[in-house]
C-alpha cells in the first residue's frame, strides 16, 4: 500500500539511473489505474456510508425503549442495551439467561451465544436479536465498556473475572 | 541537499521516538497494574488512543499544509508535498487505529467489529485519506494536483471532528472519550495515567520523524525530476532535426508534471 | 499475558517499524541516485524518450 500512495510526484523511482528498471508504467495504464483506485475509494465511501446510515443512527434501543416500543418492533431484529440485572444469570448448556435492565425496566433475555470473556453482572451490554413474547432471544452479546479505567487491587489480581492474570 | 539542522532535528526525533516507545511498551506491558474490569486487557489503551490522536495531528497538518498552498500568498509546492507526507503518514495510524481496536475489541466486545459510529466514521476516515493520496496518482501538472488534493484533503478532513466526537452525538458500542471527553475529567489515574501520556508523547515523536523522513523523499524525488527534466531537454537540443519548441510536447510521459519552481 | 495484547502490541510496533524502513530505504535509494551527475551516456538509452 505504501508503494502504491508513495508517488505524490509522479516518479517511483530515478529514471536517470542507469538500472532503471522497465516498471514505470505508461502514463495511460498509470491514469487507468489511479482512475481504478479511486473508483474503488468512491465506492467503499458509499458502501461505508450505507452501513453507517443504516445502523449507527440508532445503534441500540435501551431496554425501557425497546419495552415502550414492543408492539412497533415485533419480532424484527434489532440492538437491545442494558445492565446484567445480579442474580440473575445462570449459564445454560449454549449460552446464557439473565436479565437486562434500564431506567428500572427489566426485559428477560434468552442467549444462545457464547458470551464474551467480560460478561458478568453489573455490566452494560448491547444485545443482538429480537422479541418473542416478553423474552428477548439474542444471538450475540457485545459488552459495552467503559471509559473508567480503574487499577485493580493488587489482593484481588488473582481473582478479577475469575480469571488468573 | 537537505540542511543540516533539519537533519539534525529529525535525528533528534528519531532518537527521542526510539526512547520513549520503549519507556511505553515497558510500562504498559509490564509496569502498570491490570484493570478491575478489563484485566490484562487495558494494556492496549496505552497504545491504541494514542496511534489515533497521530491520525487526527497528521491530518490537521495536511488541512494546514493545504490551506497554505490554496492561499495565493503562501502559495509554495512545498506546502503541497508537507500535505501529501502527513497525509501518507495519517493512514499508517489509522490503519493501526483500526487493528489494535479491533484486537482489543474482539476479546472486550466480543466481536472484531460493529457498526456503530465510531468505528464506521473512523473506517471512512481511513477510506477518505486513500482517497486523496489516490487521486494524487491521477496525472495533472504540480500546481493542478496541488489544488485538487488540497480541497481534497480539506474535504477529507471534516470527518475527523465528527469521528472524535462520534460517541457524544450517536450512542456507540466504543466508549467515549478518556482524557477529552465533554465534562474534562479525565477517567484514568496514577501510573496507568502517567503510561498513557507517555503513549501520546512518544507516538507524536514518531510522527514528526516519519513526516520529516517522508518530507525528505517528496524532495528527493522532486529533485530527481528535475534533473531528469534538464537532461531531457539538453538531449533534446543535441539531436539533429528536433526543434526545442517540440519538447514540451514530446515529454517522457511518465512525467508529465513539469516541476515547477519552488 | 492473553495473546491479544501481545498481537496489538505487535501491530504497532511491526506497522510502524515496517513503514520506517520504507521511508529509510526509499530516501537511501533516492539519495544514490542524486549523487552522481549523471551525464547523457549513463542513461538507459533503451527507454524511450
Amino acid at each position: 500500500m505504501v508503494q502504491s500512495v508513495s508517488g505524490g510526484t509522479g516518479s517511483d523511482q530515478p529514471a536517470n539511473s542507469s538500472k532503471a528498471k522497465p516498471r514505470v508504467l505508461p502514463s495511460r495504464r498509470r491514469a487507468r489505474r489511479a482512475w481504478l483506485t479511486l473508483g474503488i475509494v468512491v465506492v467503499a465511501i458509499g458502501v461505508l456510508l450505507y452501513k453507517g446510515l443504516g445502523n449507527s443512527l440508532v445503534y441500540f434501543r435501551t431496554a425501557s425503549e425497546a419495552v415502550q416500543d414492543r408492539a412497533q418492533l415485533g419480532n424484527r431484529t434489532f440492538r437491545l442495551e442494558g445492565v446484567v440485572v445480579p442474580g440473575s444469570v445462570h449459564a445454560t448448556g449454549t449460552g446464557v439467561d439473565f436479565s437486562v435492565e434500564s431506567s428500572n425496566v427489566f426485559v428477560q433475555v434468552h442467549d444462545t451465544a457464547n458470551p464474551p470473556q467480560l460478561f458478568q453482572p453489573n455490566i452494560p451490554v448491547v444485545l443482538v436479536g429480537h422479541f418473542q413474547g416478553n423474552i428477548f432471544l439474542s444471538n450475540q452479546i457485545m459488552v459495552k465498556h467503559s471509559a473508567n479505567y480503574v487499577a485493580a487491587h493488587p489482593d484481588r489480581v488473582a481473582t478479577v473475572n475469575g480469571k488468573k492474570l | 541537499m537537505e540542511s543540516k539542522r533539519y537533519k539534525r532535528v529529525r535525528r533528534a526525533a528519531g532518537i527521542a521516538s526510539l526512547l520513549s516507545v520503549a519507556v511505553t511498551v515497558i510500562l504498559g506491558l509490564w509496569v502498570t497494574p491490570p484493570d478491575v474490569v478489563q484485566g490484562q486487557l487495558v494494556r492496549l489503551i496505552y497504545v491504541h488512543p494514542p496511534v489515533a490522536w497521530v491520525a487526527y495531528l497528521a491530518y490537521g497538518v495536511t488541512s494546514i499544509a493545504s490551506i497554505l498552498y490554496l492561499w495565493k500568498r503562501t502559495r509554495n509546492l512545498r506546502w503541497d508535498l508537507l500535505a501529501v507526507s502527513s497525509a501518507e503518514v495519517g493512514v499508517i495510524f489509522t490503519g493501526l487505529t483500526l487493528i489494535t481496536g479491533s484486537i482489543w475489541g474482539r476479546p472486550a466486545w466480543g466481536v472484531w467489529w460493529t457498526w456503530d459510529a465510531r468505528l464506521t466514521t473512523t473506517a471512512l476516515l481511513f477510506v477518505l485519506y486513500l482517497g486523496y493520496l489516490a487521486l494524487r496518482r491521477v496525472p495533472a501538472d504540480s500546481h493542478q494536483r496541488a489544488v485538487r488534493s488540497a480541497i481534497a484533503g480539506l474535504i477529507a478532513f471534516i470527518d475527523v471532528p465528527i469521528v472524535h466526537q462520534s460517541v457524544v452525538w450517536w450512542r456507540t458500542l466504543h466508549q467515549g472519550a478518556t482524557v477529552l471527553n465533554p465534562s474534562l475529567s479525565p477517567k484514568i489515574h496514577g501510573e496507568m495515567a502517567t503510561t498513557l501520556l507517555i503513549g501520546f508523547i512518544s507516538f507524536t515523536f514518531v510522527y514528526i520523524w516519519m513526516l520529516m523522513q517522508r518530507y525528505q523523499i517528496a524532495d528527493l524525488e522532486q529533485r530527481v525530476l528535475d534533473v531528469e527534466l534538464e537532461q531531457l531537454i539538453k538531449e533534446r537540443r543535441n539531436e539533429p532535426g528536433v526543434g526545442s519548441s517540440q519538447i514540451e510536447s514530446t515529454e517522457d510521459v511518465d512525467n508529465a508534471d513539469q516541476p515547477s519552481k519552488v | 499475558m492473553n495473546g491479544y495484547v501481545e498481537a496489538g502490541y505487535l501491530a504497532v510496533l511491526g506497522g510502524l517499524g515496517g513503514y520506517s524502513a520504507l521511508l529509510l530505504g526509499k530516501s537511501k535509494k533516492l539519495k544514490k541516485s542524486l549523487l552522481p551527475v549523471k551525464t547523457k551516456n549513463d542513461r538507459d538509452e533503451s527507454r524511450p524518450l
